[in-house]
């Protein structure tokens, strides 16, 4: 697992800005584009984050992991990243964005696609069953740091992890009958 | 599911998740930022200077993250700049780290190290490659059964439409996608690359044509330009392939494509120079 030994790192310091970029920068990407925010918008998200991160280094108390704290600053700038998305493009349902019917001639196109209906999938949850799902499948965490991470009771992470899956798997079913996917 | 497999992830081995959600899981395993995108925000957030030692907060430590640790980790900083130049090299793909592996993995050297220039290149290890998708079988081993005609609109079709909403067929309840729509990004080439299997070259190049036209920042560029060189040398304009190619590789110097480019070049180009 990644960031292994920092996993449930807590500090009362905050370590400083290029300690964290390093430990953190992939984590922050990745969040980043599991919770909404598309390739051509990552860069400058990353950005934001560690700017706001910079910024706000003295709000860090040193109560919760740094991972939560740098999280949290990914969740809203993810947030505020689907707001402006939102605002500029019609928001299609899913039906309408699952790749159209044709069979797979590439493997990389074919991987191009599953993350597209990825994406797609994703975007039909709320934001924190999405986060849930997020940390606890792709970013493979233990439920209960993404339950810190989410900042809800442990139960409660469980039951948004099995909605978000029912969600998942019926839109992987409904894509797989229409012959959109394998 | 059972209910103790319910709390596993989906990925782990012994959960019942199906292939397709696996798959589906996988997709995202190239998530997060390029070797030279990391460098680049590094530079942007003006983080290239090495670390002083003196700048190390004494860090007031708990659940076992000590003082060394955190030394080690400035240690990690000073390297950072040379890792990244390091992993440059690396294929885009290659350089983009895992689910779960570190996103920078350093084999650290003593703490003496700190008080001397940045460390040395020579104590990196680059990240590691993204594993291959072992549930993803070779796309050439599908059947074509689920084409229907009416879901591949031919490129005479489609070249009228270039400014126009693409339509989503296939279905009963057709829906008007809009021309940014990612599905129809992908379904595009999906068609071209079909049209070239089949040996329709002016089709494939066709449909490409109107891909760059309604995609032209698309995140399947190179794999539009490499279909495209391919179409081109088949269809007997090797010369113009090789323009392409040449084009590609100063677009896209760390391309994953650029292999099979250069195969594509080698093994049909020079076979029909001048032609």
């Amino acid at each position: 697992m990644h960031a292994a030994a920092n996993a449930t790192m807590t500090v009362h310091e905050l370590p400083e800005l290029r300690v964290l970029y390093v430990e953190y920068v992939q984590f922050v990407a990745r969040v980043l584009r599991r919770l909404g925010v598309r390739d051509a918008d990552l860069e400058d998200c990353c950005q934001e984050v560690f700017t706001a991160i910079h910024r706000r280094s003295s709000s860090f108390d040193g109560r919760g992991t740094v991972r939560s704290w740098v999280f949290s600053f990914a969740r809203r700038v993810a947030a505020d990243h689907r707001k402006r998305a939102h605002v500029r493009r019609e928001t299609l349902d899913s039906e309408s964005v699952e790749p159209s019917v044709e069979p797979t001639v590439d493997a990389a196109i074919d991987q191009r696609r599953a993350r597209a209906l990825l994406d797609t999938l994703l975007d039909g949850l709320d934001d924190d069953r999405r986060a849930v799902f997020v940390l606890f499948e792709l970013e493979q965490l233990p439920m209960t740091e993404v339950a810190e991470l989410v900042r809800c009771p442990l139960q409660t992470a469980y039951s948004r992890l099995h909605s978000a899956r029912k969600h998942i798997e019926d839109g992987v079913e409904r894509a797989r009958k229409r012959g959109t996917f394998r | 599911m059972s209910d103790e497999s319910a709390n596993k992830p989906l990925l782990d081995p012994s959960s019942d998740a199906s292939a397709s959600m696996r798959a589906l899981l996988t997709s995202a395993e190239g998530d997060g930022l390029s070797s030279a995108q990391v460098e680049a925000l590094a530079a942007r957030l003006s983080l290239g200077a090495p670390v002083a030692p003196a700048t190390i907060a004494p860090a007031a430590t708990k659940a076992g993250f000590t003082m060394a640790k955190l030394a080690a980790a400035v240690v990690m900083c000073t390297a950072a700049a040379a890792l990244i130049r390091r992993s440059y090299v690396a294929s885009h793909e290659q350089a983009r780290a895992p689910i779960n592996a570190p996103p920078i993995t350093v084999a650290l050297r003593p703490a003496p190290a700190m008080n001397s220039a940045p460390t040395p290149p020579s104590t990196i290890v680059a990240p590691a490659p993204t594993p291959t998708i072992a549930s993803n079988p070779s796309p050439r081993s599908r059947t074509l059964t689920t084409v229907r005609p009416s879901a591949a609109p031919r490129a005479e079709d489609l070249r009228g439409q270039a400014a126009a909403p693409v339509t989503g067929v296939g279905s009963a309840a057709s829906t008007t996608i809009e021309a940014l729509d990612p599905a129809d990004d992908v379904g595009l080439l999906h068609r071209a690359a079909a049209a070239l299997r089949s040996g329709d070259t002016s089709d494939a190049l066709g449909l490409l044509a109107r891909h760059r036209s309604a995609f032209a920042e698309s995140a399947l560029g190179e794999e539009r330009d490499r279909i495209e060189i391919e179409a081109l040398v088949r269809g007997g304009r090797a010369g113009e392939a090789r323009q392409r190619a040449a084009a590609f590789r100063a677009r896209y110097p760390r391309s994953a494509q650029q292999r099979r480019i250069d195969e594509i070049i080698a093994e049909r180009g020079d076979a029909s120079i001048g032609s």
